[in-house]
């Protein structure tokens, strides 16, 4: 049997049932392979879109997507995907063509060593060069990818491996040595009762929710010791997905771009118990004001976490899920009085203070953007997937796009790379045929991957896509702006580039809409219909994205929008400007 | 190389290496210098890694 016949008959196996990529020279033995499979092979414009719709697969379906590529080029074009699902610990393999094994380090044509560009960047990257390992290196590289704290691996395969002989497959080693398996340990009891000791002395306590509570599942721990505990729940950016963000314990994400009153949360609490989040700059401002004037629990699945950004008073090495479930029984054999719920009540009256207090800023003749993202929630199913691209839409959406059911808000958050919106769209709606997604985009972040439309199309993947078109560099623009003295440069896109002409060139209705209602009636008919489209929704360039924390700076040097703040300052008790 | 770039992740030093090969696989012994929290660090971040067969801290 040929050894990527073997590979791909494994991947059968394991239960792959798509691949996202592109043939070249150095893969196509691989392709040769997939000719006879059940696998769907999805031919992507870019290599990029692969790697991206690859993790939209694996994040809504939370086991590895897998992206294929050429040597050369092919392979380099995948790097921002993989370093893009690194940073936001997204499982995926990809699988690289190579030179043949006599060209390697030739210079070849099409020969790039992409082991050693990926290797900082992904759990597992190695290149086989014995064709009788094969299927053993990719069962570990895929076990890999969900073993422990998620995240890339790469194989890099020379053409003449995938096409050697390897005899029998039934004769095949597959053991997965244990160096790959990260085994989830019980959390340590002692430590355990040492957070729960913590959380009864505190009276006010912030459960901040980071991406691997997604990925373990914990949403319903989560509000349940929120419940316990009248505690508020805040997220970072890769946890907004985590939880049902109408339970009333949830204010929403926090951070430089974080809802007002999730901020507030922090700065007002006592103890914050942290759960699968590395605690990034961008979630927690600086960590030496963080950490002052409140206790700390850090719950990580991968211990490096623990101790790196901010030295907890408990750190516990632990699946979140695991430790919470624990940390819940107990709680239930302490006495404690029961914490204050007015406070989590009273947050969210300032948010929604501020959400009324943005409605009523909305000038007639524009449309706004915070209203745009409230006529698309409304007009969505529950289990409607949204992803997004990068920049000012994105951070509106984050505000004030509600999560209702956990996985089903896809962005790049750590690596912020725009034109991940459209291809990942395409692997959730892969990973979800049935359920409507939607991609909340800027016009430059659409532009840069806006090919994938014709995938969209080609494999019918029906996916909405919803640009805020500002024609600008939005979020840029803004720091320009509010940083950089008012001296623009290189933000504003002068072209006159017709979206709708755009997406009809590929096959995809463009409709241009100038009011919410003509919105929320495109909306309503693409979803009736799960039809592709691209609606061009036009923004002011000027609209800005608030709250805003500078960078480098606490959350209480928030930036509110003009006029906001005064309303605030009655009614909050926090330090916040 | 990948223990290399974790180090340099950490800002550790280098102080040590010595490189065997057995049968085309690369076998080395390195030792990197550092603050203490970035060593905790970097055993941490190495025990999860399969790249790393053993990891022990010396004083």
């Amino acid at each position: 049997m040929k050894a990527s016949d073997a590979l791909v008959r494994k991947m059968e196996d394991l239960g792959v049932e798509i691949v996202f990529g592109i043939p070249g020279g150095a893969n196509l033995p691989l392709y040769d392979s997939l000719y006879d499979s059940n696998i769907r092979s999805v031919l992507t414009k870019h290599e990029q879109h692969a790697v991206h719709a690859a993790e939209g697969y694996a994040r809504v379906k939370k086991r590895p997507g897998i992206a294929l590529a050429t040597s050369g080029p092919g392979a380099t074009n995948l790097v921002t995907g993989l370093v893009n699902a690194a940073m936001d610990s997204a499982p995926l393999v990809a699988l690289t063509g190579q030179v043949v094994r006599s060209f390697m380090g030739t210079d070849a044509f099409q020969e790039a060593d992409i082991v050693d560009v990926a290797l900082p960047h992904v759990k597992y990257a190695t290149v086989v060069l014995d064709s009788s390992k094969l299927v053993k290196e990719f069962v570990s590289a895929y076990k890999c990818a969900m073993s422990g704290r998620p995240g890339p691996t790469l194989l890099d395969l020379p053409r003449d491996v995938q096409q050697e002989d390897i005899g029998e497959f039934e004769g095949i080693d597959e053991t997965v040595e244990p160096r790959f398996l990260k085994q989830s340990l019980p959390p340590d009891e002692i430590l355990l009762e040492k957070a729960a000791e913590f959380i009864v002395e505190a009276k006010r306590v912030c459960i901040l929710v980071g991406g691997g509570a997604y990925y373990s599942d914990a949403s319903r721990e989560i509000l349940k010791l929120a419940e316990i505990l009248n505690a508020a729940v805040i997220t970072t950016t890769p946890g907004k997905t985590a939880v049902d963000e109408s339970h009333p314990n949830v204010l929403g994400v926090v951070g430089m771009h974080g809802r007002f009153e999730s901020n507030l949360a922090v700065i007002d609490s006592d103890l914050v118990l942290c759960l699968g989040t590395r605690l990034s700059d961008r979630a927690i401002g600086p960590p030496s004001e963080f950490k002052k004037s409140r206790r700390i629990i850090h719950i990580d699945v991968d211990a490096s976490e623990i101790g790196k950004n901010v030295i907890p008073d408990v750190g516990i090495s632990c699946d979140a899920k695991l430790a919470l479930s624990r940390l819940i029984d107990i709680l239930s054999t302490k006495r404690f009085s029961p914490k204050d719920p007015g406070w989590v009540l009273g947050l969210k009256e300032i948010g929604r203070s501020f959400d009324e207090y943005m409605f009523g800023q909305a000038d007639r003749s524009r449309l706004s953007s915070w209203k745009i993202v409230k006529v698309i929630r409304d007009e969505l199913p529950r289990s409607a997937i949204v992803t997004t691209g990068v920049g000012q839409h994105q951070m509106w959406a984050q505000l004030y796009f509600k999560v209702l059911e956990p996985g089903t808000f896809i962005t790049s958050a750590g690596l912020g790379t725009m034109g991940f919106g459209l291809p990942a769209a395409m692997g959730a709606k892969a990973a979800a045929p049935d359920r409507i997604v939607l991609n909340m985009d800027g016009d430059g972040s659409f532009l840069m991957t806006c090919q994938a439309l014709g995938t969209i199309v080609e494999y019918d993947f029906p996916v909405i896509t919803v640009v805020f078109d500002n024609r600008a560099l939005g979020m840029v623009r803004q720091w320009q702006d509010l940083f950089y003295k008012k001296r623009f440069k290189d933000v504003d896109i002068e072209d006159r580039t017709n979206l709708i002409k755009l997406a009809e060139a590929f096959g995809v209705e463009g409709l241009f809409v100038n009011s919410y209602e003509e919105l929320r009636i495109a909306l309503r008919r693409a979803i009736r219909n799960d039809e592709a489209i691209v609606i061009d929704v036009p923004i002011d360039k000027d609209e800005k994205v608030f709250p805003m924390v500078p960078p480098g700076k606490w959350l209480a040097d928030v930036i509110l929008p003009p006029g906001f703040s005064n309303n605030v300052e009655e009614t909050a008790s926090s330090p916040a400007k | 190389m990948k223990l290399l770039l974790l180090a340099k992740q950490g800002r550790l030093t280098l102080k040590e290496a010595s490189l065997k090969a057995n049968e085309g696989v690369i076998i080395a012994d390195l030792v990197f210098e550092g603050p203490p929290e970035k060593i905790q660090w970097f055993m941490l971040k190495t025990s999860g890694s399969p790249y790393v067969l053993e990891c022990k801290k010396i004083e």
